[in-house]
């Protein structure tokens, strides 16, 4: 009932206009971070030992080619130029949403992106939901029995799924349901040669989602246990039992909602990883994500789709944190942002 | 308490014994396709009809025909595009569509019959003027990146074009709709194999001039991965990001009748693509991981097939800082290769696949036929060292490697091993390949004091491959400039990679170059490959076998001509491709 009440107070007209206030406040300071962060990349990638026209051309043509040809690559894609000067390039047009071609291939960075982002959004949304749906029940039930073996097995359990390399568990996946079970498809987004249906499309989604969500219910869990034990043992957790409420509602809405915000960190800055996708895990499953292009394009030393990788990265942390915050009043109402 | 804790650790187990039961008690699986049991013999006409599914490995990193410079994309578009000639490993050419090649007597004058009644697939007919359209825009000064002009450098105005100066190959004249002239201005007897061969697919120029220039030029045209015509045995249909390729038959092929309905490249990873050979979702898995053969050769329905590589081998390139030091003595290269079991790395690391090489030629009929092999002796290896004066424990070798390929990279430790049991100190650098120009140069940790590093190289589709390597100035080649960057600061003189050169070579190669007669080429280059064998200006190590595995259904495949001279491996007549259906 306290609760409801302070809710209440955040969504006065004086907080909401603080919160507005707040939030664009917050929104000008993430501009100059924002270039900082692409600034910073660009410059590691330019500054890091090696040359793109190895990669852009091949070894074989590299060393076979005359010198004045490898100096006509190397002007062509602007490669001459003080890397400061490459940036504010590639820095003007992208702010004009022109991210430029990769060194290889025919389809532009924007598009390769744009046809990347819905297959990695489903799969790290599937896998975000089941780990919030795995690992948040997990790390309750851990809290509730400590040093239990319900949480002893829970703990391994949990413990198994961070320690595990994901290629291993992919691989592992692939052998047996699909491989001797034949139960699952072995990869993609849908059986190649057949039209879409949805069933077909959630029978491929199911073992990378489930390795992701499992790994990071592993994590949540872990995080949530920690935080309800630091609740469970507050005066009024223990008020709340002494004025005789049911006990589901003294875990809910007394213990689970106070231990939420170290959950609210962890799950928010886990956020960029819907847009970065897993790169491992993407590859395994020949899952089209923004991970998958990712580590192409690290082995190719591809800066182009590299750079829209992170501008992207960069826009999903700011928001993340932003989001965070602003959670943050929504759960906790002692957060003000004056 | 002992209870609470037995039950900890029986329960995981318990778990993992479910699970590992579920590997090994369940049968595979039945593939939805599998192949017909071994003792069934195929038909012996092609049938008909079906979907072929093959596998593409890492995608389609380039779409564009004229940049393409990675087998893979070459291997994505064989089912579309073709070439004019395909070479072959007797030496002869095989006509795709090209149809023959008369050769005037100077050699200066090549005349190129094309193809009759070959259409592209919208049904307009191929000429002539599309195979000159396809060179001068794979040559275009202003192509981004540049290709290189490496083959075709004698064709009279080629360079010229190639470095804008000249607006088309002055060298390259139509003589009618199905026959074209091509002129030199010196002989060039690699010329037929290695420019008219299987590294240029020729475009559609009625298609191609109609788009945005700027945009084919660099490569950026969505023509390229949304409707690419050809003229091959199939049409393109749909391109799924690093999901699939999809093509139709082509129905009007000018080769016959093509077989399956469909053909799908399926994207997946070396692990993933064996997964679904045994599930019977692909049908041909090219390259294979050579730790995959033993347990694949086991399952029904699957068929391993090899073709012996004589084009090609694993090598060590010497450096050209350190060439004039230990290394410029041939009796010390004669006593590398002589500490080195490298049959043992045949056996071990090639499971077997490969064969282990002596001289730039070994196993094409260009080779040397009094050759010197150079089989593991450690004792004569150090009698050499003693002969030539040097203490193996006062020498520190370093090798110098990048990955890509693990076979090739694997034999450096293995040298490492066989070389210190010799005396010397060994050091081992595997570095990114984005950083081989600085190494090489002489910029990184070891400066100009490293000495081999190892390199997939070999004879490809023609001998003349070699003369870069023993000659400063051949004419059917650019000079391979690994390094040094210039030529020599103090002399001016320009030099081969190796730093070599030997009195017996000019007249060899200067026949060589002009040569065209096969019987005679053939004389040439053994002599040629004779001072090879002896002065080792680089090592051979092996040629690793190509190796892959198809299902039983995949019918109508000949590998060893797939495989052909080995430097890229296509599909070598895929319209002769069929599915055995029961």
């Amino acid at each position: 009932m306290r609760y409801a009440i302070v809710f209440q107070s955040v969504q006065s007209n004086d907080d909401k206009k603080l919160m507005t206030k707040y939030i664009i406040q917050r929104i000008l300071v993430s501009i100059p971070v924002f270039f900082g962060i692409t600034l910073i990349v660009y410059a590691l990638f330019a500054l890091s030992p090696g040359d793109p026209v190895v990669n852009i051309i091949g070894y074989s043509a590299f060393v076979e080619m005359a010198p004045e040809e490898v100096a006509k690559v190397r002007e062509q894609f602007g490669l001459n130029d003080p890397w400061i000067v490459r940036y504010f390039r590639w820095v003007s047009a992208a702010v004009q949403g022109d991210l430029g071609y990769p060194y290889k291939g025919s389809m532009s960075v924007a598009d390769q992106l744009a046809e990347r982002f819905p297959p990695t959004l489903l799969l790290m949304g599937a896998s975000l939901t089941l780990a919030l749906l795995i690992g948040i029940p997990m790390g309750i039930i851990m809290a509730l029995k400590p040093y239990s073996l319900l949480d002893y097995i829970l703990t391994v359990i949990a413990f198994v799924n961070l320690s595990i390399p994901s290629f291993f568990v992919g691989l592992s996946f692939i052998y047996i349901f699909a491989l001797k079970l034949d139960l699952l498809p072995t990869y993609g987004m849908q059986t190649i040669g057949e039209s879409f249906s949805l069933l077909d499309r959630v029978r491929h989604l199911i073992m990378p989602a489930t390795i992701l969500g499992v790994f990071n219910a592993g994590v949540w869990a872990r995080y949530t246990r920690t935080s309800m034990l630091d609740v469970l043992h507050a005066d009024y957790v223990t008020t709340a039992r002494a004025k005789g409420l049911p006990e589901w509602v003294v875990i809910i809405q007394h213990a689970f909602r106070n231990s939420l915000l170290p959950l609210i960190t962890i799950v928010t800055i886990s956020l960029p990883a819907l847009l970065g996708g897993a790169v491992i895990i993407e590859t395994i499953f020949q899952w089209p994500g923004m991970g998958m292009l990712g580590y192409r394009a690290t082995t190719t030393l591809d800066y182009p789709i590299l750079m829209g990788i992170t501008l992207v990265s960069a826009t999903m942390i700011l928001v993340s944190n932003l989001l965070a915050d602003i959670l943050y009043a929504v759960v906790d109402p002692r957060i003000r942002y004056n | 308490m002992k209870r609470k804790r037995v039950s900890w650790y029986t329960i995981p187990f318990l778990v993992l014994v479910l699970v590992l039961s579920a590997c090994t008690a369940v049968p595979a699986a039945a593939p939805e396709s599998a192949g017909p049991a071994a003792a069934v013999e195929p038909p012996s006409e092609p049938q008909a009809g079906g979907t072929l599914n093959v596998w593409q490995p890492n995608g389609w990193p380039e779409q564009s025909w004229p940049h393409r410079s990675n087998w893979e994309s070459a291997w994505a578009i064989s089912p579309m595009a073709e070439w004019l000639f395909w070479p072959l490993a007797d030496g002869t050419l095989e006509p795709i569509l090209g149809e023959s090649l008369d050769i005037s007597a100077d050699g200066l004058v090549y005349t190129l019959h094309l193809r009759q009644g070959v259409t592209w697939h919208d049904g307009t007919p191929f000429t002539a003027a599309d195979v000159v359209y396809t060179y001068e825009l794979r040559l275009h000064p202003e192509l981004r990146p540049l290709n290189e002009a490496r083959q075709g450098r004698t064709i009279k105005g080629l360079m010229a074009y190639h470095e804008g100066t000249a607006d088309s190959i002055t060298g390259m004249a139509i003589i009618d709709d199905h026959t074209l002239q091509v002129t030199l201005d010196s002989p060039d007897a690699g010329l037929a194999r290695l420019f008219f061969g299987d590294g240029t697919e020729i475009v559609p120029k009625h298609v191609i001039e109609a788009l945005d220039q700027a945009q084919v030029l660099a490569g950026t045209a969505d023509y390229w991965y949304t409707a690419p015509i050809g003229t091959g045995p199939y049409k393109f249909v749909k391109y799924e990001t690093d999901q699939f390729i999809e093509y139709a038959r082509n129905d009007s092929y000018w080769g016959g009748a093509v077989g399956p309905e469909r053909l799908f490249l399926k994207i997946a990873t070396p692990e993933v693509a064996v997964v679904q050979l045994q599930r019977g979702e692909i049908d041909l898995v090219n390259p294979l991981q050579l730790t995959e053969v033993t347990r694949l050769q086991a399952e029904a329905g699957i068929d391993i097939l090899v073709a012996e590589n004589n084009a090609q081998w694993y090598g060590l390139e010497s450096n050209f800082f350190a060439e004039g030091g230990l290394w410029s003595d041939p009796r010390a290269k004669q006593a590398f290769l002589y500490s080195i079991d490298r049959q043992a790395y045949v056996d071990s690391i090639l499971q077997g696949f490969g064969k282990v090489r002596h001289s730039f030629y070994d196993g094409t009929p260009y080779a040397c036929p009094t050759m010197t092999t150079y089989d593991y002796n450690p004792e004569k290896a150090k009698e050499l060292w003693a002969e030539i004066g040097i203490d193996p424990t006062t020498i520190t070798i370093d090798l110098m490697g990048w990955p890509g390929i693990k076979a090739r990279l694997d034999f450096l430790p293995i040298a490492q091993e066989y070389l210190r049991a010799q005396g010397f100190t060994v050091n081992v650098d595997v570095i990114d390949p984005s950083l081989i120009p600085e190494y090489t140069q002489g910029k990184a940790q070891r400066g100009t004091e490293w000495d081999f590093n190892v390199l997939l190289f070999g004879a490809g589709a023609d001998p003349g491959t070699i003369l870069p390597f023993i000659s400063p100035d051949s004419t059917s080649n650019v000079s391979y400039r690994s390094w040094p960057e210039q030529p020599d600061a103090t002399t001016g003189v320009k030099t081969n990679a190796q730093y070599y050169t030997n009195p017996a070579l000019p007249d060899l190669i200067a026949s060589a170059e002009i040569e065209t007669d096969p019987q005679k080429r053939i004389e040439i280059y053994q002599q040629i490959d004779c001072v090879w064998n002896a002065d080792l200006p680089a090592f051979m190590i092996a040629s690793p076998s190509f190796v892959v595995a198809k299902s039983q259904r995949m019918q109508g495949v000949d590998w060893q001509a797939n495989a052909g001279l080995g430097g890229w491996t296509k599909m070598y007549k895929p319209g002769d491709w069929w599915i055995w259906e029961q």
